[in-house]
């Protein structure tokens, strides 16, 4: 164990300490940090600070209040009160407001309202006249039925057999599978990525050689796949905290729930097909590094497994509206495609615990099967360095050993 | 103490048998040579020693049993192509492959201080291995073979990219190594280099051992009816007991007839007042025996 540790830790400090790690760990947030900015100022540029006036032909609104019911996200502007329509006009033309809403004769019957400006107002003039609508027709209702008015219903999807359900405000639920699946995606190609190039180095410059006399090939092979594996996770749990923090803050300054809590359901969609999935990819690279030449010719090999691994978002229009064909099903009991299809059917469909389970025990025996194929792939192509091992070598390699 | 002792060990890759019966062993502070041509099996019987290739047949025994995961920081390998992380400075390639020998790292910093002020690389301590000369990396690799002061030493081509200064900064380690009862495997093409520093050699081509044993015993075996003389005139003529005499470079190679005694001629060519620079039997070099038992003119062992 305590060799494994050594190399473990050895893979895992040096890619962490490299530039390109660091740099690809603060790269996506402050792509997130750049992409608020940039929608803060656009959105400031296409707000103005200047209130907004309404003339009231219909008679509707004579003793409305002009206090707005709720905080506007997007900045706060008075709404003022014209007597007639030329008056209101000429505070627009002297920009004393950004815009002028006339609310026509037969409003009740028709909603008309004629808006006048000088350039396009702003999305909070918008808002803050179609909340004064608002709050003044329901001016007369019980608190309670304004609140429900306001805020709209909330519908939760529910199954037939009462199997999962999901509310369509909790949005975590609705796109947990689907984060689960970017997030393997994502995790698996920056570990798979570290490991390939890991095991291709050290069969390219010999070290191989000189660490298998110190250590097992099984050692070797496991301290490799634990440390570069830990990298991608380690990249993903800051982004992950990067994420926290700003749904922390968010839920601070909206006062919502944004952030998230896992259920039983979801921790076993991570156990079941998640973990296993990175074993299963981590292994197939590991098989492939030992068995080629050099690093092109493993990214070219690699391509068999990282394709299939996406392939379920090129049918993903197929898998939604489909939950249930036999192509969705066959996509998410197999071992590469499952990770990514079952989570995806979890999310909009009822799927049969029979399929759920096979999933689970599909992917973790392919895994297994892939970690001891390339243990044995380790011990046969590790120090072949003129030409690459083919598969049928790998599995009929005992001479070798 | 017996160190290695392998027997009858064999191992093929497909159709082409590598290693054929191959059988020996090492004692503790011995230099064993393992000589022979290219592809002759060296490598392959070094593998089946680290228990990186299993032999199809027979057994290799290293430090009293099977070669385990627990005697592997017991022994000390320098491969014969470098196998060092480029990029990455020198120490902290040093300091990883130490550990992984199972080294504490106070004593690990310790030695690796020793050794690279003996290897004249305490400057380059900290910069990239793939920075430094070949043979800097050859010593650095040299390093991480005996560090963790190894009780078997396997050795493939150790002073290759060295230049002299440097092959006898290494010569001299491997003489301690072998006075503090370390057991030594030494592969190498360099005839002289195995000639000067191995106890025995073992000579192997096609995957067979064709010629073992001490190295003087080896040359006596092969020695011919022949004397190496240096005088300050020519050999006067009709000398008993010779042959002819052919001139060479620096000395005269006189051809003995069959049966002729070395010690006779030597008397007669006194007794015929000619002045001696020197007299000597010649000897077969190891290289000469080595292309004589490779091209089909030895003894198998």
């Amino acid at each position: 164990m305590k060799k494994i540790w050594l190399i473990f830790k050895y893979e895992y400090v040096r890619r962490v300490k490299t530039r390109g790690f660091i740099f690809a760990v603060l790269s996506m947030p402050l792509l997130v940090v750049l992409a608020m900015v940039m929608a803060v100022i656009s959105v400031s540029l296409q707000t103005s600070k200047l209130p907004a006036g309404y003339v009231d032909l219909s008679g509707n609104f004579a003793n409305a209040s002009t206090q707005a019911a709720a905080a506007n996200l997007i900045g706060d502007i008075d709404l003022i009160t014209f007597s007639d329509v030329s008056a209101g006009q000429d505070a627009l033309a002297e920009e004393q407001i950004q815009a002028l809403f006339v609310i026509q004769p037969d409003y009740m019957q028709t909603g008309a309202i004629i808006a006048y400006a000088n350039e396009r107002p702003g999305d909070n003039a918008y808002e803050r006249i179609q909340d004064f609508l608002q709050s003044n027709l329901l001016a007369g209702e019980d608190a309670q039925v304004r609140e429900r008015i306001t805020r709209g219903s909330n519908i939760t999807v529910r199954s037939l057999d009462g199997s999962r359900q999901a509310s369509m405000r909790d949005w975590f639920v609705v796109l947990y599978p689907f984060l689960t699946g970017l997030i393997f995606i994502i995790v698996i190609n920056i570990s798979g990525g570290y490991l390939l190039q890991s095991v291709v180095d050290e069969k390219e410059n010999r070290t191989m050689e000189v660490i298998i006399t110190s250590v097992s090939p099984e050692q070797l092979m496991t301290g490799k796949i634990l440390g570069n594996l830990s990298v991608g996770l380690t990249q993903l749990l800051i982004w992950l905290l990067f994420a926290a923090i700003g749904l922390a803050g968010m839920q601070m300054i909206y006062r919502a729930n944004f952030v998230p809590s896992l259920t039983p359901d979801q921790i076993a969609l991570f156990v079941g097909l998640i973990l296993p999935g990175f074993i299963l990819i981590a292994a197939l690279m590991t098989l492939v590094g030992v068995s080629v030449t050099d690093m092109r010719e493993a990214q070219q090999v690699s391509l068999l497994f990282t394709l299939p691994m996406v392939a379920p978002y090129w049918f993903a229009g197929a898998l939604l509206q489909h939950p249930n064909h036999p192509l969705s099903v066959i996509m998410s009991l197999f071992p590469l495609t499952a990770v990514v299809s079952m989570p995806m059917r979890i999310s909009i469909a009822s799927v049969p615990l029979w399929q759920i389970l096979s999933a689970y025990v599909l992917t973790w025996v392919s895994a297994l099967a892939a970690l001891k194929l390339a243990a044995r792939g380790f011990r046969r192509g590790m120090l072949q360095y003129q030409h690459r091992i083919r598969l049928n070598e790998i599995l009929k390699g005992k001479t070798h050993e | 103490m017996q160190v290695v002792q392998v027997e009858n060990i064999t191992k093929s890759f497909g159709n082409v048998r590598a290693v054929n019966g191959v059988s020996f062993t090492v004692e503790s502070g011995e230099i064993l040579g393992l000589i022979g041509p290219n592809g002759a099996g060296k490598t392959t019987t070094i593998r089946m020693l680290l228990d990186i290739f299993k032999p199809d047949s027979g057994s290799v025994a290293v430090l009293g049993g099977p070669m385990d995961e627990s005697k592997k920081n017991r022994v000390g390998y320098l491969p014969e192509e470098r196998g060092l992380y480029q990029d990455i400075s020198l120490e902290k390639c040093l300091v990883y492959l130490a550990s992984i020998k199972g080294m504490p790292a106070a004593l690990t910093e310790e030695r690796l201080t020793d050794y690279l002020q003996r290897f004249d690389l305490t400057e380059y301590r900290k910069r990239k291995v793939k920075d430094l000369s070949k043979g800097m990396q050859q010593k650095a690799q040299i390093i991480t073979t005996f560090i963790h002061q190894p009780q078997l030493v396997i050795v493939d081509e150790p002073f290759s990219a060295l230049d002299p200064l440097n092959t006898q900064m290494v010569k001299d380690l491997l003489r301690e190594e072998r006075a503090r009862g370390t057991a030594i495997i030494m592969s190498t093409h360099q005839m002289n280099q195995a000639e000067e520093l191995c106890d025995r050699i073992l000579l192997v081509d096609k995957g067979r051992i064709m010629l073992s044993g001490p190295i003087d015993q080896i040359r006596r075996q092969f020695a011919r009816p022949e004397i190496l003389i240096k005088s300050s005139a020519p050999l006067p003529a009709n000398i008993p007991g010779i042959q002819h005499i052919e001139i060479e470079n620096h000395h005269q190679r006189a051809f003995l007839e069959p049966g002729a005694s070395p010690q006779a001629v030597l008397n007669e060519i006194i007794q015929r007042g000619v002045l001696l620079d020197q007299f000597e039997v010649a000897q077969p070099t190891l290289d000469e025996i080595f292309i004589q038992v490779v091209t089909g003119g030895g003894t198998q062992a």
